[in-house]
């Protein structure tokens, strides 16, 4: 089910209605508001394919049984059976995710193995979200293993009604249905802390209807409307476009992506506050962003943190000498590039990010953090933007395009005289500009902090969403799925 | 340090802003005649045209591509058109339309050939699929939320100039029905989906004449072809023909180019395009008489 869907609206009143029924807030208000939140889950992620909630199922009790008896051990102080219980789980998590996701890419690559074999496993369907809670539970294991979520402890070791809790909660964190296909990446420290009965009072309205009218303009309006032009980039008449034309549509399918996911991780964060439940932000306006590495920092924040946190940091960081650390960045770019799709032209996308990391790294290796915090004179910073955003709106092109053929035509075509066609030209202008003012509103943000609080103290970011709601209602793109959810 | 304005004035804003913009896009809409069926959106204006043919009672309802597209109907103000022209799409798109009833019927329906097997393989367009749900029957109904009254879609029509100015002169045809070419390929020379395609057409169109609907094949004047696309053309045209005996008008070789204009190597600009619409109006006037209301099977 979409996000933007009849059936998602209807499926998220009726939700949030008995959610909040006005016996939510007895005793078993939580109880009550955690099963109906997990039936509506299961529903939205069942609705096009009941048959992937059986694989949901199987991450969700094996899971839960991983955590229960990393708990145990874990009261019972035996960090050896912790470890072994934390490599089974991690593994058995990554064999879900090989099996369904890498089968096919790596039947294609093994020779020797019988076509049958081959066929059958290149037939393997891929389940939607499983990167992400595959990642989600991942997550959990490790953070109760670390003794970073201690709450749901005692209800894990119990037997019965209350081991039945505890995995309903656990079952809660890994489907809860604003971030189970596409994140944001939530880590069970952030989330577990947050579950418990919720009142409507408390719901941050203003925070709901930022996010979901930002989110939507992001998605309807500026991403569904630029896919229909960049489509081009991927069809054989590419040819037949001119260089201009090209240029353009990359441009545009730089700002599209971000508008897709940026849209999608906005309305996610306003429909979980609008349960009570705090997200992290995903996206902190990255095309603002003057190299590569700091792209990383405001990209899909919350797929970086669980890289750091769960693969960097366990691989030894930068903590064991300069060649380590380069061949570290190296190793989690490249697999962060093939979390995205089982293909080879995902991971060339994350070894070239990487690549481009290892080189800024190297080249300032010696500016301190006192030097890197020191603000830069205007050309130095505008210098630093325009590499990045052209850096990293060209590495799209591996992330887009069917194959290599297709890039070359690409590159090929840039050199292709004529002028630009009027769809083109108009869609990715207006669109286009739209997710360029909303970074300069994150400019604003950071650099010239009173304007932005006038523009809200004034009621001008009533009217901007009042302008945006208005678009989303009347001008929003052909309905296009979620870029984000085919990985 | 300032506070931020109060729930119930933050409110009040939005809603105030939400209205002011409907407000703007009215005045465009009825104010200033910008309602457009050409849109920077092909799946848009492709929904616009549709939208317009909701209501029953057209004279003329064309079925077709882009190509029909191009031809001024209620979209563009002109309320004896319906045109089921679908931007990528095929003849069939308007047809299936008309058969689920999506569109009202017309008293007739002229269905383009030149792209009779275009989209072939692939399930319903975006378009008709669209069109099957419910915003387009809001659209049909609230015409501030129709896909004509797009605001990035009226910027467009207007920045575009192409608007409907009324009657146009009609280009004289030699022959009204055209003698039907023979058809130059055999039923062998023909793909699964291009022998499965002229059979869907040829439902569609015997559907419509079951309906009351008098049906004519035409042949639009279009960009330079390949022989083998001329060849698939003068196929379909005798084999629906056969099936349906449905009459046949051939505008590619009965308008002399030089009197066209293109907007680009396929599209008719607008003066042509409302010209070939007032020749096929006069042609379905000539061929009334000669062509039964309905039919029950040939």
């Amino acid at each position: 089910m979409l996000f933007n869907s009849w059936e998602f609206l209807i499926l998220l009143g009726i939700t949030f209605a008995v959610y909040y029924a006005p016996w939510s807030t007895g005793r078993h208000g939580k109880a009550w508001q955690v099963t109906i939140a997990l039936l509506a889950s299961v529903i939205f992620y069942g609705w096009e394919d009941p048959r992937l909630l059986g694989l949901l199922a199987v991450s969700c009790v094996g899971n839960s049984i991983a955590t229960a008896r990393i708990i145990l051990h874990k009261v019972n102080g035996d960090e050896v059976r912790v470890r072994r219980w934390v490599r089974l789980a991690v593994i058995l998590n990554l064999a879900l995710l090989g099996v369904f996701k890498y089968a096919p890419f790596l039947a294609g690559m093994l020779g020797g193995l019988p076509p049958g074999w081959v066929a059958m496993l290149k037939a393997i369907p891929l389940p939607i979200g499983i990167s992400f809670y595959t990642f989600h539970g991942i997550s959990m294991i490790v953070d109760v293993a670390r003794g970073e979520v201690t709450r749901e402890s005692d209800a894990m070791v119990s037997k019965g009604t209350r081991f039945a809790k505890g995995v309903r909660d656990i079952g809660f964190y890994l489907l809860f249905f604003p971030q189970l296909v596409a994140g944001p990446i939530v880590k069970a420290k952030q989330f577990w802390p947050q579950i418990a009965a919720k009142r409507l009072a408390d719901v941050d309205w203003r925070k709901v209807v930022r996010s979901l009218i930002i989110g939507y303009f992001l998605k309807m309006v500026v991403a569904d409307n630029l896919a229909e032009q960049t489509v081009t980039l991927t069809k054989p008449w590419i040819t037949l476009a001119s260089g201009a034309d090209l240029a353009m549509l990359l441009y545009g399918y730089s700002l599209q992506i971000f508008a897709d996911f940026a849209g999608y991780s906005l309305i996610a964060i306003g429909l979980a506050a609008m349960f009570g439940y705090t997200f992290p932000i995903n996206f902190n306006f990255p095309y603002l962003s003057t190299s590569i590495t700091e792209f990383w920092r405001r990209w899909h924040m919350s797929l970086s943190a669980w890289l750091r946190d769960y693969l960097y940091i366990p691989l030894g960081g930068n903590r064991k000498g300069e060649a380590r650390t380069y061949l570290n960045l190296f190793l989690v770019m490249f697999l962060g590039g093939l979390w995205h799709g089982a293909e080879w032209k995902f991971a060339l996308w994350g070894t070239l990010h990487g690549l481009l990391l290892g080189i800024e790294r190297f080249c300032f290796r010696k500016v301190t953090r006192e030097q890197a915090a020191q603000p830069r004179s205007f050309l130095r910073a505008a210098l630093g933007w325009a590499y990045t955003f052209h850096a990293v709106t060209l590495l799209w092109l591996t992330f887009l395009m069917p194959d290599l053929h297709q890039i070359e035509l690409y590159l090929k075509g840039l050199l292709a005289p004529g002028k630009p066609v009027g769809p083109v030209v108009f869609g990715v202008t207006i669109f286009g500009s739209a997710a360029i003012l909303y970074h300069l509103l994150g400019w604003v943000s950071e650099h010239r902090k009173e304007w932005l609080t006038r523009f809200k103290t004034s009621g001008l970011e009533a009217v901007a969403l009042g302008v945006m709601l208005f678009l989303t209602l009347t001008n929003s793109g052909a309905p296009q799925g979620f870029i984000y959810f085919q990985f | 340090m300032a506070q931020e304005p109060s729930t119930s004035r933050f409110t009040l804003a939005l809603l105030l802003s939400l209205t002011g913009c409907f407000g703007v896009q009215a005045l465009a809409f009825f104010g200033l005649n910008l309602a457009t069926g050409k849109t920077e959106s092909n799946y848009y204006s492709t929904l616009s045209r549709f939208q317009g043919a909701i209501a029953p009672g057209a004279e003329i309802a064309l079925s077709g591509s882009s190509i029909s597209g191009r031809l001024p109907g209620r979209e563009f103000g002109n309320p004896e058109v319906a045109n089921l022209g679908s931007d990528g799409g095929s003849p069939l798109d308007g047809l299936t339309l008309l058969s689920e009833g999506v569109v009202g019927r017309p008293k007739w329906l002229v269905v383009e050939i030149n792209t009779a097997f275009n989209s072939l393989g692939f399930a319903d367009t975006p378009a008709v699929e669209g069109s099957r749900g419910p915003c387009f029957k809001i659209g049909g109904k609230v015409p501030l939320l129709g896909a004509s009254s797009r605001p990035t879609g009226m910027l467009y029509g207007y920045l575009l100039g192409r608007r409907w100015k009324g009657v146009a002169e009609p280009f004289a045809l030699k022959e009204v029905p055209s003698p039907l070419p023979p058809s130059p390929l055999e039923q062998a020379q023909l793909t699964d989906l291009q022998k499965e395609r002229i059979q869907l057409l040829t439902e569609g169109i015997l559907k419509a004449r079951q309906n009351g609907v008098r049906v004519l094949l035409a042949r639009y004047p279009a960009g330079p072809m390949k022989q083998r696309q001329i060849d698939e053309i003068q196929t379909v045209a005798a084999r629906i023909h056969e099936k349906t005996g449905v009459p046949f008008l051939d505008l590619e070789s009965q308008i002399p180019r030089a009197q066209l204009t293109f907007t680009d190597s396929v599209h008719l600009g607008p003066e042509s395009a409302a010209r070939i619409l007032a020749t096929l109006r006069n042609a379905c006037v000539q061929l009334t008489p000669t062509i039964p209301e309905s039919i029950s099977q040939p």
